[in-house]
């Protein structure tokens, strides 16, 4: 006669109790299809309305789309350059007044847009701080795409300095101590070894300010005006097409949104295969 | 193929005189190395790592102004000068051709054990950097870990990537700082053996930093001690052992018993006596200047040079003070602790008022052999070449 096997009670599931994972679930749906709901109404207008895509060769939509990618393109070349090593000396250097420093750059984090549009003006235009310097230079920053750049520079820059920092903090001093003792010098240890160490953290930075600048309106639009070809990005674009072309204003705002998402996945994505995931990524911008 | 360590002249030699002011800190050390492995032993914040540091010429305060002193490397008749605060002559690191691997390795983790081996190569050719690391790669027996990254590797394969990169350049010199202490017990004693045939197969001088007496002991030639950034010996490793100069080198390597006596004057030909509390004990002569009548000195041995006596006939057959018989003291245990291959154990003089007891450790075997499980009052002979004699500091 066989026996059949002993029956065992059922295991407890480790983790949390089935009440609250179902809270969980619920509750973090319910912030998730917040978030989401408006992109798919945003969508919904758009891709039946075969007649908006129309829209996607007048001026006002390529204009704006070009000023956009050049005027980010130039923000996110000069925060580079001069953020690099800006951020180098923040994370290795101990000296008097680190902590007030990383505080002002801080700032245009957290200031309202307007407030970054009044305080350029205030510094470039005519009547600003440098507005007799520049006039005597016979240049004009304000209402300019120069001012869009500078706009951009002020909103966006600090992402990438946080999240670099961050990066080049992650690296042991002592690796390039050793870069050194074989020969290398700063220079090519800073880029054979903690370019590369800090790299996801850099790449972080760098789409974190761009994807910033190429939101930017509130200081934008009261530093730069909206002039079409020459300020008026595609946020501004969007808000003014709002009141007098509502598909261009729809088409423009998808495509940032499909700009937005494939840069940010496509990050995400390379983020995880790299090898040398550092533990700094897109969070590091925030940081 | 060119060989990354060409056979170097026999005199190769460096002298450093280090100094360096840190706020709550200074370093002021001066010592000579030759083709040897020289290990800078002591407690933690004794200055080691800045020492080796400031060879490789990578601490923080190089360069600045409270960095002094001079190194130079004396290969054959020339004379290289790496360092020289007065002159003004600080050679970068990445000129100093001296291998140097930190505690935390420091290896390139974006890199694989490869690219790590031939970092240093830059500018080499191809083939030339292909042959030396599969060279050092065979060396080092990470054969067929070439391709892995240094995260893939367990702590030992990871030590032998540090050691492999940093011979590829072909340093002069090579400076460890706690090599082995992330290391398990085996594979701690096999890079040990591995690290002193190599610098006995290439002659290549070694600076090697540990706090770890067995450490020191196993693979120095001549130990430095150091302590609060001070030079307190250096010498041969028996002699630092056997004699230490003071009596806070004496706990630094780990000899347990460090009497406080007074002299009293000379003994039997080539010996003096001094007086532990109550009881004098025969001292073989101290090398000049001897220390005089009255002054006071510290005495060291060894937990493992305490000799137990037999049982009590032989005691008494020869009295104490007799030829062959001096500075037997009975005692009372106080404290026995089994240990798996060793005892140990407290014993505290019988005589009056003694300052304090005596640590002595003895196998297994000749614990039972002398019955010390059942004698509560054995007695001890401190043979006096055993008993190392120092002045008071």
């Amino acid at each position: 006669m066989r026996l059949a096997p002993p029956r065992l009670p059922a295991l407890p599931r480790a983790g949390i109790a089935p009440i609250g994972r179902g809270l969980l679930w619920t509750s973090g749906a319910a912030l998730v299809l917040f978030l989401i709901l408006p992109i798919i109404a945003l969508f919904a207008e758009v891709i039946p309305g075969d007649g908006a895509w129309r829209t996607i060769n007048d001026p006002v939509v390529t204009e704006a789309l070009r000023l956009s990618l050049v005027t980010t393109a130039i923000t996110v070349g000069i925060t580079l350059a001069l953020g690099t090593p800006l951020a180098y000396v923040l994370a290795r250097r101990r000296f008097r007044g680190a902590v007030l420093l990383d505080t002002l750059l801080d700032l245009p984090l957290v200031l309202p847009p307007a407030v970054a549009g009044i305080a350029l003006l205030f510094t470039f235009g005519r009547n600003g701080l440098l507005g007799g310097l520049i006039d005597d230079a016979g240049v004009n920053v304000a209402f300019t795409a120069t001012a869009v750049v500078l706009a951009q520079l002020f909103v966006a820059s600090p992402f990438y300095i946080k999240a670099a920092k961050a990066g080049f903090e992650s690296v042991d001093p002592e690796v390039e101590r050793v870069s050194h003792t074989l020969g290398e010098g700063e220079l090519r240890t800073f880029f054979r070894v903690t370019v590369p160490l800090a790299a996801p953290a850099l790449l972080g930075g760098i789409v974190m300010t761009w994807a910033r600048a190429l939101a930017e309106f509130g200081a934008t639009i009261m530093f730069a005006g909206s002039l079409l070809g020459v300020t008026e990005t595609v946020p501004l674009a969007i808000y003014d097409a709002l009141q007098t072309d509502l598909d261009a204003a729809l088409v423009l705002s998808a495509l940032l949104v499909i700009v937005s998402f494939a840069v940010l996945f496509v990050l995400k994505v390379l983020l995880r295969r790299s090898p040398m995931r550092a533990g700094v990524g897109l969070e590091g911008a925030n940081g | 193929m060119a060989d990354p360590t060409p056979p170097a002249t026999p005199d190769l030699q460096l002298h450093a005189d280090i100094v360096r002011a840190l706020p709550g800190f200074s370093l002021a050390v001066r010592f000579t190395l030759g083709r040897e492995v020289l290990v800078l032993f002591g407690p933690s914040g004794a200055g080691k790592s800045l020492t080796l540091q400031a060879l490789a010429g990578v601490d923080r305060s190089h360069g600045r102004s409270g960095a002094g002193g001079r190194i130079t490397i004396v290969d054959g008749d020339r004379e290289t000068v790496l360092f020289d605060a007065r002159r003004g002559i600080r050679v970068k690191p990445q000129d100093r051709r001296l291998g140097y691997v930190p505690q935390s390795l420091g290896l390139f983790s974006h890199l694989s054990v490869t690219e790590n081996v031939t970092y240093g190569l830059r500018g080499r050719s191809r083939r030339e950097r292909e042959s030396v690391a599969r060279r050092l790669l065979s060396l080092m027996q990470l054969r067929d870990l070439g391709d892995r990254r240094p995260g893939q590797l367990s702590s030992g394969q990871r030590q032998r990537v540090a050691l492999a990169r940093a011979l590829a350049v072909a340093p002069r010199l090579l400076l460890l700082d706690e090599p082995f202490t992330a290391l398990d017990g085996p594979t701690r004693r096999a890079l040990g053996a591995e690290l002193r045939r190599l610098h006995e197969q290439r002659g290549l001088p070694v600076v090697l930093v540990t706090h770890d007496v067995d450490e020191a002991f196993a693979l120095a030639d001549r130990i430095a001690v150091l302590d609060a950034g001070r030079l307190l010996q250096i010498g041969p490793r028996e002699e630092v052992f056997a004699r230490p100069a003071s009596r806070r080198v004496a706990q630094l390597v780990g000899i347990e018993n460090v009497l406080s006596a007074r002299v009293r004057g000379d003994g039997p030909p080539g010996s003096m006596v001094v007086e532990w509390g109550p009881i004098a004990l025969q001292v073989a002569l101290p090398p000049q200047p001897r220390p005089a009548p009255g002054e006071p000195v510290d005495l060291a041995i060894a937990a493992s040079q305490v000799m137990v006596l037999k049982e009590q006939g032989e005691l008494a057959a020869a009295p104490p003070g007799g030829e062959g018989r001096s500075n037997v003291i009975p005692c009372r245990t106080l404290r026995q602790e089994m240990g798996r291959e060793t005892v140990r154990l407290e014993l505290q003089p019988l005589a009056a008022s003694t300052p304090a007891p005596l640590r002595l450790e003895l196998p297994a075997y000749a614990y039972y052999r002398l019955g010390l499980d059942r004698r509560r009052t054995p007695a001890v002979q401190l043979k006096p070449e055993f008993l190392h004699l120092m002045p008071r500091g």
